[in-house]
């Protein structure tokens, strides 16, 4: 399997202690003035904004040297969510005969990359994933088709969700509690991260890449054929993490026995600077800024799909 | 772009024609739409759309799984696998789906429940809801045991699929790569379009004069790509050659292109010099035709300019625009015309506007050589565009 380089990272989420109560408050501060005109950002929704940030910040990082001419690669699971919801609410409340037209553009899973070609003036290729909550893994997947199929030597690869804790408090108010206790149990956080990913090293320091999803059970037999099929042989150094969101606690005990060695579950996707899609990206960007680290693995599954991310120095 | 040599060993189509690649060549080579009022959507606008018929959604067992535009393309992507299957190809190892709904219809009978107050007892949104869950119970019912990707670009999203698909065959990652994808029709489609002012009763009509809008409709298609090298040692016929993909960003308007459709020139120019071919070596253009004002003028213009009086045909006449499942079925309707040596009517219009300057495919359509190129052009919201070029197979056809 084709390795990528990391040239650049950027993220936007918030702090490591921030609940979710606040996170609300803390997007309505949101720094985009700095990256995008008001002109330009005004119809963004709250995960265009995040993605907007991230990737600027990760074209800045790798000193992109012309960022209208960068594939983008983007990745989420919900999309522009608080968009989609209003759809629905006014749908249901007018039949459909009277919407918002500024809900409709947000509502597409590709609108935060949408957003970003304009405010770029990016006419390069793009592209938006979304494979649920393992769509960060499957972002960098087809940023290594980018690259493979030479469409540049360089992408930008995007991935981020936003949440909203006023979904928990309607579901109450509408008498789902168990709904609401449901997505409680989530424990989701919003976020975004993007990196700048190439065909050649640029920074050493920062490492490479490879990732995937595939359809496949989360038992060992299928983890040790993964990885042995995509090349990857993790080192004995080499720290595992297994995102609890997406598998659990049966992906680490099977990681454990496929690796044979102790495999911590790490709450990646709960409180604190991981959020749902970014958690591995957040995960790795935090390794490749620790010089200790060498070598991470994230293993993730979700419904019959199981998805790594390996990192090494 | 490094080129993909990839051909096409299987298809499966379903639209408003009906539940096959058969009914879809029937429907091409006669032109009848089946367009009408809705019959399962309570909305409170008239509109007319492509809905297809209850044998168009595929049964399956998978009751955690379901959802319309799953089993919309769960029903093309049989059709598909075991098409390849009877030519002598193996089960997919790999499904690059696109979609623009998803399992968005799952999340409207949900929300709509709660709002009404009776809230179901489960949802798992990331079984049903989300954008992957039909890529999922795809996988799951054809049993892939390999890489899964869902690709979410609104009205591209099948092409922008097919062109990723293709680059897993040309790296070695897949042998056999199920592509394409589809979109069933729902409450957020419908009022969306609708209060754009993109569409209503009347039944749109691509490139032509006085175009009201586009006409939504149900539809999926799914190609199985093979390498071209592979399928040629092992003496197999492949139905039509994948030569190349374009794909760019407008970065201009989020629902609008611009007026001059440089962005569609730009991926239509990348595609061609993918698959290493001159305008003048196409045969004919089977846009994107929306029948909307500024996407056909637009498409019109950037057409023009590269192919001049190179004939063009839209399928939106015929099935309806099928948003992310728009490019699985004109990529199946491409290859059918491959296979099949015509290049069929633009169905809807034989007239191109003033705003046009095109050659519209007349009634009964017209011949095509069996080594044909034909370019399929894509174009979506968020100023995304997608162009894929095929090719005849030389006598591919059976």
């Amino acid at each position: 399997m084709m390795r990528c380089h990391i040239h650049g990272i950027g993220t936007m989420s918030i702090g490591p202690d921030a609940p979710f109560a606040d996170t609300t408050a803390v997007m309505e501060t949101l720094p985009i003035k700095d990256y995008v005109k008001p002109k330009v950002s005004r119809r963004f929704g709250r995960l265009s904004k995040m993605i907007y940030i991230a990737g600027s910040r990760a074209i800045e990082d790798a000193e992109v040297a012309d960022p209208t001419a960068i594939p983008i690669v983007n990745a989420t699971c919900m999309g522009e969510t608080n968009a989609s919801l209003g759809l629905l609410e006014q749908i249901h409340s007018t039949k459909g005969t009277l919407i918002s037209p500024a809900f409709v553009p947000n509502s597409v899973h590709n609108a935060p990359a949408g957003y970003l070609t304009i405010g770029l003036k990016n006419r390069a290729p793009s592209v938006t994933v979304s494979q649920g909550w393992l769509s960060s893994e499957a972002a960098v997947a087809a940023a290594t088709d980018f690259l493979f199929t030479e469409i540049a030597d360089e992408v930008l690869v995007l991935c981020g969700d936003e949440c909203d804790p006023n979904w928990v408090t309607r579901l109450d108010e509408l008498g789902a509690s168990h709904l609401a206790r449901a997505v409680e149990r989530e424990s989701l956080q919003e976020g975004a991260v993007g990196l700048v990913l190439g065909t050649e090293a640029k920074d050493a320091d920062l490492g490479s890449i490879a990732a995937i999803v595939v359809r496949g059970k989360p038992d060992a037999g299928t983890i040790n054929a993964l990885l042995e099929k995509n090349g990857v042989t993790p080192g004995k150094e080499a720290e595992v993490r297994v995102r609890i969101n997406a598998g659990g606690e049966p992906l680490r005990r099977a990681a454990a026995e496929a690796l044979s060695r102790p495999v911590a579950t790490v709450h990646l996707d709960g409180p604190g600077p991981g959020t749902v899609q970014a958690a591995s990206f957040n995960a790795l960007a935090a390794a490749a800024r620790d010089p200790a680290k060498k070598e991470l693995l994230v293993l993730a599954a979700e419904v019959e799909d199981l998805a790594f991310l390996h990192w090494q120095r | 772009v490094k080129q993909v040599k990839t051909v096409v060993t299987g298809i499966g189509a379903v639209s408003s024609i009906g539940p096959d690649a058969a009914a879809l060549l029937r429907g091409l080579r006669e032109a009848t739409p089946a367009f009408g009022p809705t019959r399962r959507y309570d909305v409170g606008f008239e509109i007319t759309v492509g809905e297809a018929r209850a044998d168009c959604f595929a049964s399956h067992p998978y009751n955690d799984m379901d959802s319309p535009t799953g089993r919309l393309c769960l029903q093309a992507a049989r059709e598909c696998a075991a098409d390849a299957k009877r030519r002598g190809s193996g089960p997919p190892d790999g499904l690059v789906l696109g979609t623009s709904t998803g399992g968005q219809s799952q999340n409207e009978e949900a929300f709509f429940s709660i709002m009404d107050g009776e809230p179901p007892a489960v949802f798992n949104y990331r079984r049903t809801g989300c954008m992957a869950a039909p890529a999922r119970l795809v996988a799951r019912d054809l049993e892939i045991e390999g890489p899964v990707q869902t690709v979410s670009t609104a009205c591209t999203s099948s092409a922008n699929a097919i062109a990723l698909g293709a680059a897993w065959i040309a790296s070695g990652r897949c042998e056999r790569v199920l592509v394409g994808g589809g979109d069933a029709l729902c409450y957020t489609t419908l009022s969306s379009f609708r209060i754009l002012e993109l569409t209503g009763p009347a039944i749109c009509r691509p490139f032509g004069k006085d175009r009201p809008g586009l006409t939504l409709g149900d539809g999926a298609g799914f190609l199985m790509l093979e390498s071209k090298e592979r399928v040629a040692a092992s003496g197999r016929r492949a139905l039509a050659e994948l030569l190349g993909f374009g794909m760019s960003s407008d970065a201009h308007h989020m629902t609008a292109p611009p007026e001059d459709g440089a962005g569609a020139e730009r991926a239509i120019r990348g595609a061609l010099e993918n698959a290493g071919k001159s305008p003048e070596a196409v045969s004919y253009v089977n846009a994107h035709g929306t029948g909307t004002k500024l996407n056909d003028a637009a498409e019109a213009s950037a057409i023009s300019r590269i192919f001049g009086d190179t004939p063009i045909m839209s399928c939106k006449g015929l099935v309806g625009h099928t948003l992310g499942g728009a490019s699985g079925v004109e990529a199946v309707a491409s290859v059918l015309s491959l296979c099949h040596g015509i290049a069929f009517e633009n169905t809807g219009a034989s007239e191109a506007a003033e705003d046009c300057p095109v050659s519209l495919i007349g009634p009964g359509g017209t011949p095509i050589p069996e080594d044909a190129v034909v370019v399929s052009t894509s174009f979506a919201f968020g100023g995304n565009n997608c162009v894929l070029v095929f090719a005849g197979a030389l006598g591919g056809a059976s």
